[in-house]
């Protein structure tokens, strides 16, 4: 039983392997403790419209 | 001489990062002047030596790195013989990545659970991508919280041959005395008797690290 829930170990580790995205050495080197970007600052909502009361 | 520096990394949360800076740098000043560098903003190293008594203070003390981890380690290595780095649970802020740039080994604490092993393998990618800077970065996977009962434990072997990082011969078992050590502000060398099997084990792993 162990060396099947190994098979099925390992055989999942190879799909998540698999599934990795592409090496990207450049994009690495520019993550090294770069600063994050400033946040933006929120632009103020759309002011809702008024209500429209339609006569009756 | 130049302290060894050893990081303890792992993208995923929960996997015992803390638990095995804090007892690995608990073990490594019985051998020589140890420093635990804490990189995780969420601070766990600083809380768990915050919380010793001024009659058992932790044997190791803790400093929080928020920034320029690189320039401030390359400063400490100076002053110490080990330098212990317990590195935040992502690769997105680069702060684990700088940490390994530095290293001389890092290990890599992995939960004997399909989800922890899946989570890990970006990391070896991390790992890889660093090395090509650090070339002496030695990368290890250390079983964690294993329970020799467990079928899945017992069948990591065969998932941990699919990583291109070896994994260290020694393990730590999953044991209550690791959350009530960090609950004391200890490490499991000051929990008597109830720490003994912790200690052999931490004891067997610093050996292992420190010839391997």
């Amino acid at each position: 039983m162990t060396k099947e829930l190994g098979s099925k170990l390992a055989n999942s580790v190879r799909q998540a392997k698999a599934k990795q995205p592409q090496k990207n050495t450049a994009g690495m080197q520019q993550v090294l403790e770069a600063p994050l970007p400033k946040a933006e600052p929120e632009s103020p909502l759309p002011p809702l419209p008024a209500r429209r009361v339609w006569p009756d | 001489m130049l302290a060894q520096v050893f990081s303890v990394a792992n993208q995923k949360g929960g996997t015992g990062k803390t638990t095995l800076s804090m007892n690995l740098a608990a073990g490594l000043s019985r051998r020589g002047r140890t420093l635990i560098i804490d990189a995780d903003p969420q601070g766990s190293a600083g809380q768990w030596a915050g919380l010793s008594t001024d009659e058992r203070p932790f044997p190791v003390s803790v400093i929080s790195v928020a920034s320029n981890l690189a320039r401030e380690v390359s400063r400490m290595r100076q002053d110490y013989q080990y330098l212990v780095i317990d590195c935040p649970p992502t690769l997105e802020t680069g702060v684990a990545q700088s940490a390994m740039s530095i290293s001389d080994k890092v290990f890599v604490p992995i939960l004997p659970s399909p989800v922890d092993l899946w989570a890990s393998v970006r990391l070896t990618d991390a790992i890889d991508q660093v090395k090509i800077g650090n070339s002496r970065l030695q990368a290890y996977i250390l079983i964690n919280q294993l329970e020799l009962r467990s079928a899945m434990s017992r069948s990591m072997s065969q998932a941990l041959a699919e990583f291109d990082m070896p994994a260290l011969q020694s393990c730590l078992r999953r044991r209550a005395v690791y959350r009530n050590s960090a609950l004391e502000g200890l490490s499991v060398y000051c929990m008597g008797k109830r720490g003994e099997s912790a200690v052999q084990e931490v004891e067997f792993l610093i050996e292992e690290i420190l010839t391997s």
